[in-house]
């Protein structure tokens, strides 16, 4: 794959993650995640006019894996989420560039 | 997708996906502590808070070490557990005494810092460890240790703050220490998770810690600048 193609790639995957996270803010669409995993997601990105191949496989199977307490403290976190997308905070998506985080939280 | 070419399934990188998820509070409460017009009076209170924080870590492990051994016939991530716990307590030990002596060099008497109450945020962050681990799964804890080990401060943080406090080298030096150490630490833990036989119940327990911890930490620091801004 070209360097442009993948960048356009990891584009649309930046894209409909938040896309996502966001739809996880809203309780209506929050309840479609939980009862149907892939298809609330689906449903999220369609809205957009995204579809849920722009995310990589493996993060759809993340999603899959949230337990619905988990999407429910997801969904409290909304402005997280959202603070995460508007200030390019790293994606989920390993395969999307990456800058390291770093807190002053310790063991 | 077919079943040939799903994704293996890793638990330490979906543990890791979710911190990146809900950390930025937290990485925006340290920017902003830093950043603050009087970081030299927060600094002393963020030691604190930190010392809070870390004079319960090796009571805290020890107590789901004993709980995972004593689950250890019958549950294999108990099992996989109570190794790792037992020789991570040796690691952090002392931690806790290194903190005193840097609170000693920006002038918190340690007898001073042991006989002040600790923080409602940290009893919640702390708190809630316990009864997961008494009450649950002893699993829960490593939400909390990803959070703490996998996202440690980096040096021009370290040296930022030193700059702009002004105090010596001396009041960093658990800074530091944790700044060389936590990757390491971080990358094994999440290895060790990736090798569980986690059940989703286990899984999710390990995220809510994970979650929670996040945002008892992010209160906690906000508390700190909160309480120096209103003195």
């Amino acid at each position: 794959m070209s360097y442009q193609k993948e960048g356009q790639r990891d584009r649309r995957a930046l894209e409909a993650l938040a896309i996502v996270a966001s739809a996880i803010g809203e309780p209506k669409a929050r309840q479609r995640i939980k009862a149907d995993r892939r298809g609330g997601i689906s449903a999220a990105l369609a809205r957009e006019k995204r579809e849920i191949s722009d995310l990589p496989e493996d993060v759809v199977a993340f999603f899959e894996g949230l337990s619905e307490d988990e999407l429910e403290t997801l969904g409290k976190l909304q402005e997280t989420m959202l603070a995460a997308r508007d200030k390019g905070f790293p994606s989920l998506a390993e395969d999307v560039e990456v800058n390291p985080l770093h807190t002053l939280a310790k063991l | 997708m077919s079943a040939a070419t799903a994704p293996a399934r890793s638990p330490g990188r979906d543990l890791r996906r979710k911190l990146r998820l809900v950390v930025p509070p937290l990485v925006d409460a340290g920017a902003r502590l830093i950043a603050h017009p009087r970081v030299r009076d927060l600094y002393p209170e963020y030691l604190f808070t930190s010392h809070c924080v870390i004079r319960a870590s090796v009571p805290l492990m020890e107590t789901a070490r004993d709980r995972a051994r004593a689950g250890a016939a019958s549950d294999p991530v108990c099992a996989l557990i109570a190794p790792y716990l037992e020789e991570h307590i040796g690691e952090e030990a002392d931690h806790d005494a290194w903190l005193l002596d840097d609170l000693e060099v920006v002038e918190r008497p340690r007898a001073e810092v042991l006989a002040r109450p600790p923080v409602p945020a940290v009893a919640a962050l702390v708190g809630a460890q316990y009864y997961w681990v008494l009450h649950h799964h002893p699993v829960a804890l490593l939400g909390y240790i990803g959070l703490l080990e996998g996202f440690p401060p980096s040096p021009g943080m370290i040296e930022d703050l030193r700059a702009r406090t002004g105090y010596p080298a001396d009041a960093f030096r658990t800074l530091v220490a944790h700044a060389e150490l936590d990757p390491r630490h971080g990358d094994e833990l999440f290895e060790l998770v990736d090798t569980l036989p986690l059940t989703p119940e286990q899984s999710a327990v390990m995220g809510l810690s994970a979650m929670h911890s996040v945002q008892m930490y992010a209160r906690a620091l906000e508390d700190v600048i909160a309480d120096v801004e209103g003195a």
